[in-house]
């Protein structure tokens, strides 16, 4: 395919893909964030285009999107509704993890079912004590006749009210390994969190395993192989997710803050004409562009298999989430005391902004990494 | 439905190598693993014998991303005590380390 051909279908995808967000998704956002529950309609829409396995090949029931491409999709989720970018971003990351470690039986098992839909699924790494440290992971998985019997509780995970199948990363001995759990499994329990400050729409929940067991069929790669393999090919990905929706967000600001600069007036003349309000739009429009070029060298990176993907996501990652949170604190600056309330979606934006500077590792993380490749 | 990427025996992330001698695979897997260096590192050369975790060269993340390399590139098992410097202290190291794995391999399971 020359160049041009495909630089020709990329931004046909990326038009498909930013109607599909404005007409099914974005419409149900205000609603997410307020009622801080997800919209059945808009998971059913995601299903039916066959977004929720957007990056596996044909074969396996998926649309085989490439990276850059699957950016584009990530990017015109993020603009409609963060919520809606995290369910993908969950969901993909253990699709990713089955695809790219699971042994042929759990690939044909799993991936047909999670690229149709049938069961959502969520990353299970953080407890109250681990985090972006995985090492002080304290769940356990002890080996049986029979399996694996997995103890231990699992915070803030991202749609794990809704899932039907959690990735969960347990110490075994003293490394550690990923499972799949479903959550019809005996010793599944799942508590909802609510009240967050932002992405109130993602459905959080605190998991909890009691004496759960499984299989040894649903020990995901080799055992030890959790940490740090898996789960950096699994936050990588998610990382790249998270940069692309944030880029939208970015542009999402952006939008919100020139149409209502353009409307609103004070001293006889719309806002959008006062220097110091053009200054925060160009600022807006400078740091979206660039955050959209980091996102689109970084999915070049993956696509080609880089050694510096790595780094070039947490980039990516790093610049896009603080520039969105500048842009969404400057949106509610712009938009005044309609900015704080709930009529506008910069509040949300605004609050959802915070989070992304903290999920799939925080920014301080991401410039642990970066650094090290410097 | 048949899912069809190829994995390897060891439950790697996957792909084969056709190599057919020692020396041959010994000197791929020098090329490949400089190359991966070279773009890891933004390094302009590496020589065989340098020493990749002095101070200043290697961290923990590039190596992890070197193992994870070598597992997948040419399809093989690093188990713990074999995460040395004795076999992953320089590239010459890594070629041998490789290399014989690969031949052992093959000495069990000629197909």
């Amino acid at each position: 395919m020359s160049t041009v051909h495909r630089l020709h279908e990329q931004a046909s995808l990326g038009e498909r893909f930013k109607s599909f967000a404005l007409e099914q998704v974005a419409p149900h956002a205000h609603a997410h964030d307020s009622e801080q529950t997800f919209s059945v309609s808009v998971i059913e829409a995601l299903k039916d285009q066959g977004y929720l396995g957007a990056c596996l090949p044909a074969v396996a029931g998926g649309l085989g999107l490439d990276m850059t491409a699957y950016g584009s999709l990530c990017e015109a989720l993020g603009h409609a509704c963060t919520s809606a970018r995290n369910l993908l971003t969950v969901h993909d990351m253990v699709v990713h993890t089955v695809a790219e470690w699971g042994s042929p039986a759990q690939r044909d098992a799993w991936l047909p079912v999670l690229a149709r839909g049938e069961r959502i699924a969520a990353f299970a790494l953080t407890e109250r004590s681990a985090g972006s440290d995985a090492r002080g992971i304290e769940t356990e998985a002890r080996e049986t006749g029979s399996g694996f019997v997995l103890n231990g509780s699992k915070s803030w995970i991202t749609f794990g009210q809704i899932a039907g199948l959690f990735l969960v990363f347990a110490r075994t001995g003293d490394a550690i390994s990923a499972f799949i759990v479903e959550s019809e499994r005996n010793g599944v329990e799942v508590a909802p969190i609510k009240d967050m400050l932002g992405a109130r729409g993602s459905m959080l929940a605190q998991l909890s395993l009691t004496d759960c067991l499984v299989p040894k069929e649903n020990m995901i790669g080799r055992r030890g192989k959790g940490y740090p393999h898996i789960l950096t090919d699994a936050l990588t990905l998610g990382r790249y997710t998270v940069a692309a929706g944030t880029a939208g967000l970015q542009r999402a600001c952006l939008e919100a803050s020139i149409g209502y600069v353009r409307q609103r007036k004070q001293f006889g003349k719309p806002i959008a004409e006062h220097q110091l309000i053009q200054r925060k739009i160009a600022a807006m429009a400078t740091d979206a562009a660039a955050g959209k070029l980091l996102v689109e060298e970084a999915g070049r990176h993956l696509d080609a298999g880089h050694p510096r993907a790595l780094a070039q996501v947490a980039m990516a990652k790093l610049f896009t989430t603080r520039a969105a949170f500048r842009a969404a604190s400057e949106a509610v600056q712009i938009h005044g005391a309609n900015g704080c309330s709930a009529d506008y979606p910069v509040n949300r934006h605004l609050r959802d902004a915070k989070i992304l500077e903290i999920i799939e590792g925080t920014n301080e993380i991401q410039e642990i990494i970066i650094s090290r490749y410097a | 439905m048949e899912v069809t990427k190829e994995h390897d025996k060891s439950g790697n992330k996957n792909t084969k190598t056709g190599i057919s001698s020692f020396s041959s695979k010994k000197e791929d897997v020098t090329a490949q693993v400089k190359q991966f260096l070279v773009k890891a590192t933004r390094i302009e050369a590496i020589s065989d014998d340098e020493e990749l975790f002095r101070p200043g060269f290697l961290n923990s993340l590039l190596a992890t991303q070197l193992v994870m390399f070598v597992e997948k590139q040419f399809g093989i098992e690093v188990v713990g005590p074999e995460l040395s410097m004795d076999n992953f202290g320089t590239v010459e190291r890594i070629a041998d380390f490789v290399a014989n794995k690969l031949e052992t391999r093959e000495s069990w399971d000629p197909s």
